[in-house]
């Protein structure tokens, strides 16, 4: 019986090693050949992507020409292109990727059973920026597999219609989120400025990642009309994080504007958290006017916050002799200057 | 010897064997079931993984304003050689937002100089907030002159790698904390994988881990592995499977069921509010890397917080591990120990419910498969011969007993080695995947037992320190690690 | 003849942007990390550099401040690509010497125009081969 066990286990065992090398040799065979025809084809797609207007379009007609089966191999090559390149050479990729029947497959296996099918034909349809596929993206924000959802609202972002910003939100506003509010930020600031005026309705979101998340696009984009309502969340947000954010953005804005808000979250009473993103925003800001207030921070009992006014002292321009000697106890200092003693004895 | 042999030893070696024979081989049998169950759970992930690799967008984790930042902390004692290049790996990582913090473990040697003259580094006035407790004393802070380059050193006396660490805590200004060995060798794009699980479930991520590989034998260019290969020497060659197995296949089937309690120290990434609640690593611990994860999941637990700490499967850290017996045999001995240390303070969780699966299943499991481990294994390979020179058992079945028991230990080896293969086929030269076969069939015969050895002097070590001085630990300094040669990066 | 350094640990950018340059007849030398980058910058004294931000071992703003530091180098101009469209690394970029700076996905006709009007602002002397 014992032996038997022996026997049967060692077979198994060898029959795996067979697949190992069967897998190997096939998995050479294919890179060899995808490598010969990609480098056989290769000076024909850089023509295509980055050659004069008729030389491209020559490229186009000669790959659009190609047998189905070199095409099968070299298509991930091209499609790959696709985010490496804007402007001609994009639209000449696309033009190609829609005469080999690419994007009329890709909308089809939007409705794949496979979900790594759906999220492929999404991630495709997104990149090659073809219009008309809002509609259907949006739908796959609702997608029972995380991926699809994810890369859904990647493509929305970078098909760039503000008409997609209200179907994001509410994609983040479930609970949990149905996508990752990293994706939405991105595909967010994507779409631009041209969402703004969704995203300035949606930061008194009840759900606290929305208006976090809404806050970092607004920041980021550098939407100058979100002043009121940034400040507004700064002094009141019932969240903390979002209150570190709103503070982070008017940093961004560089709203002068601002600068009493943020000096009132400086303040002793607020959270330690709070403090120290009002500290980094006054260096973000970057109003001399702030100078006066950072150095009183020097002080601070936070060490964090400390170590914040002096980054942001030098961010304005203050010599950091002069931050190192207005900011410390002697002591600190004395190590400070005993070190380039100690390197040299090293 | 006959004599001696044919009396009451006979009779207590049959007694033993009629009870030890079955259990013996069951735990064999369950041990390598449960590491082929791993193997299994992580070829699926391997196969979603794959399919997955067409559609995933690793620039959107570095462009996103919401990836957040990471403060890659490295201890260093002693690191002259490598610390330059090692730094400027680390800085030089893909990723949006990242500082490194490198604390000078009060080092001997030239290891600060050598950053001052690459880094121009200036003293900077920065109180340290005492977030985590430590024992050191900081002695300066510096930062690069530029004004540009994202770097902190910290001067301090030397208190061992997890004070170090802890200071480094307090020291970091970002949510994320990396922790890295100054002598591993990361893939460019190991920060961007081993932070995307924090991306993509901000809420609940709370650590993730990467894979530890073994670098002997592989070319390293510039700081950077560029082709990995099989080294020459058993040693390093069955320690480069044994990774293989441990961190690639075994945790990303923990991480799949949600019972990680094992992240590296060589490569692991935590939120730092956490780290701070559970108090940093404990340096009193010998284990403290896989101290600091079980306290990270006992802390989450008992406040019934919604958490996750996952292992990412990709290949993304490389360390030079020992080529010779000596090294390899302190390094066992002392994770062994720690293993004991770890699961004896944590023994509260262990088989309770209100910690789930980490209690219910993780733990027990390392306290059966690993830690008891190196016991029942040598139990196993004295009954053999004792038995055949006792005459109980006649050589033909004893053989088929340990035939089997071997070949399934094989088929298990196979079975990761396919997963390699099919998942990332990192090794590409044909002679290693010969030299990988060789390994499994000649892991079995000798190194195992020796490594069982080691473990179980460990486990001895600790039993008995623990009795005699119980938490008057001599500090292990942090040059105990790098007592291996650095990795010929320069 | 002119040369151009083109450091890029992408494949597809670098043939990319040796292609576009040589078709408008400048000579390429085309590197895929920062460190050959620089042994280039030593050995090849090109006349102007296209960096990615974001390369292995040694970032395009490191290689940038040290052709800035060595004497043979420091006027080079020098074109960052990079594909974080951040104004704080764009601002990083030109502190540390930068001269203009691409953001991908580029366009290669728009890279081609970038390269040729930095050029044409180099004082003819620093030009000659």
């Amino acid at each position: 019986m014992i032996l038997a066990a022996f026997g049967v286990t060692s077979a198994v065992a060898a029959l795996v090693m067979l697949g190992v090398v069967a897998r190997r040799v096939t998995r050479r065979l294919r890179e060899a050949r995808v490598r010969r025809l990609t480098a056989q084809h290769r000076p024909l797609l850089l023509s295509l992507v980055a050659g004069d207007p008729p030389e491209a379009r020559e490229a186009a007609t000669a790959v659009a020409a190609l047998d189905t089966a070199s095409w099968r191999v070299l298509e991930p090559a091209v499609v790959a292109l696709l985010a490496k390149v804007r402007g001609e050479g994009h639209e000449e990729v696309v033009r190609l990727l829609g005469t080999r029947g690419v994007l009329v497959r890709a909308r089809r296996d939007l409705h794949r059973r496979r979900a790594s099918r759906r999220a492929a034909a999404a991630d495709l349809l997104g990149r090659a920026q073809v219009p008309g596929t809002v509609r259907s993206l949006v739908r796959l924000l609702d997608d029972r597999d995380a991926d699809v959802r994810h890369v859904a609202a990647r493509s929305l972002g970078r098909l760039g219609s503000a008409s997609a910003v209200p179907s994001l939100l509410r994609a983040l506003a479930a609970e949990p989120p149905r996508v990752p509010p990293a994706a939405v930020a991105q595909a967010l600031l994507r779409i631009g400025p041209a969402g703004a005026p969704d995203l300035l309705t949606a930061v008194d979101h009840p759900v606290a990642v929305v208006r976090s998340t809404v806050v970092v696009v607004l920041g980021r984009l550098g939407v100058t009309g979100a002043g009121t309502a940034l400040r507004g969340l700064l002094a009141g947000d019932p969240l903390t994080d979002v209150r570190c954010l709103a503070a982070t953005a008017l940093g961004a804005l560089g709203m002068p504007g601002a600068v009493p808000d943020l000096v009132r979250a400086t303040r002793p009473g607020s959270p330690g958290a709070l403090r120290v993103a009002a500290t980094r925003a006054l260096g973000d800001l970057g109003a001399s006017s702030t100078v006066a207030v950072l150095d009183g921070l020097l002080h601070d009992p936070d060490a964090r916050v400390a170590t914040e006014a002096g980054h942001a002292l030098l961010g304005l321009g203050v010599p950091r002799a002069d931050v190192l000697a207005r900011s410390t106890p002697s002591s600190v200092v004395a190590v400070a200057e005993r070190v380039p003693a100690l390197t040299g004895a090293a | 010897m006959s004599d001696f042999v044919a009396g009451d030893l006979r009779d207590a070696v049959a007694l033993v064997m009629d009870l030890s024979l079955w259990p013996v081989l069951v735990y064999f049998l369950l041990l390598n079931s449960s590491y082929l169950a791993l193997v299994l759970l992580a070829a699926r992930e391997g196969s979603l993984n794959r399919r997955r690799a067409s559609f995933t967008d690793h620039d959107e984790t570095l462009s996103s304003p919401l990836t957040p930042a990471v403060s890659v902390l490295v201890p260093a004692y002693n690191e002259e050689a490598g610390i330059v290049a090692s730094v400027s790996a680390l800085l030089a990582l893909r990723y949006p937002r990242h500082e490194v913090v490198v604390v000078d473990d009060g080092s001997t040697d030239a290891t600060f100089a050598r950053l001052v003259e690459a880094y121009g580094l200036v003293p900077e006035a920065r109180r340290i907030p005492d977030d985590v407790a430590t024992t050191a004393t900081v002695l300066s802070v510096h930062v690069p002159a530029d004004g540009r380059t994202p770097l902190v050193v910290v001067r301090k006396t030397n208190s061992g790698r997890s004070d170090a660490l802890n200071v480094a805590i307090n020291v970091a200004r970002h949510e994320l904390v990396c922790f890295v060995d100054a002598d591993s060798l990361l893939d460019p794009d190991a920060l961007t994988v081993v932070a995307r699980p924090f991306v993509d479930d901000p809420a609940r991520v709370v650590a993730s881990g990467g894979v530890v590989r073994a670098v002997n034998g592989s070319r390293v260019v510039a700081g950077r592995v560029v082709e990995a290969r099989m080294p020459q020497g058993w040693l390093p060659r069955i320690q480069v499977m044994e990774y293989l197995r441990a961190f690639l296949l075994g945790r990303a089937g923990w991480s799949r069921i949600g019972a990680l309690v094992l992240i590296s120290g060589a490569f692991g990434l935590y939120r730092r509010d956490v780290l701070v609640e559970v108090g940093g690593l404990d340096p009193t611990c010998i284990g403290e890397d896989f101290e600091l994860c079980v306290a990270v999941h006992r802390a989450m637990r008992d406040q019934g917080r919604d958490y996750r700490v996952v292992a990412v499967s990709e290949p993304i850290s490389w360390t030079e591990v020992p080529s010779t017996r000596r090294v390899l045999g302190s390094q066992r001995r002392r994770w062994h120990r720690g293993l004991l240390e770890v699961l004896w303070r944590h023994r509260r969780m262990i088989g309770n419910p209100r910690y789930g699966r980490v209690g219910l299943v993780a733990l027990p499991y390392y306290v059966v498969f690993e830690l008891l481990a190196p016991v029942l294994e040598l139990v196993g390979a004295a009954l053999g011969p004792l038995a055949l020179v006792t005459g109980l058992l006649e050589p033909a079945r004893a053989l088929a007993v340990v035939l089997a028991v071997y070949a399934y230990a094989m088929f298990v080896s196979m079975a990761a080695l396919a997963v390699e293969e099919f998942s990332f086929h990192r090794y590409g030269r044909w002679r290693d995947l010969a030299v990988s076969v060789g390994v499994a069939l000649v892991e079995n015969l000798g190194y195992r037992q020796l490594t069982a050895w080691w473990r179980l002097q460990g486990l001895w070590a600790g039993l008995r320190r623990r009795e005699q001085v119980w938490g008057v630990m001599t500090r292990q300094g942090f040059g105990t690690e790098a007592a291996t040669p650095s990795p010929s990066a320069a | 003849m002119t040369t151009i350094l083109v450091a890029d640990d992408d494949a597809d950018i670098r043939d990319l942007v040796s292609f576009k340059l040589e078709q408008a007849g400048y000579r390429v030398v085309a590197v895929g990390d920062g460190v050959q980058a620089l042994d280039a910058v030593r050995a090849e004294l090109p006349d102007l550099a296209v960096l990615d931000l974001m390369m292995p071992g040694l970032s395009g703003l490191d290689v940038c401040a040290q052709i800035r530091r060595e004497p043979a180098s420091a006027t080079l101009p020098v074109i960052m690509l990079t594909a974080r469209v951040q104004e704080q690394d764009v601002a990083t970029g030109f502190a540390t010497g930068a001269d203009d700076y691409v953001t991908k996905p580029f366009s290669p006709r728009e890279l081609l125009s970038r390269v040729q009007a930095v050029l044409a602002r180099v004082p003819v002397a620093a030009t000659a081969p």
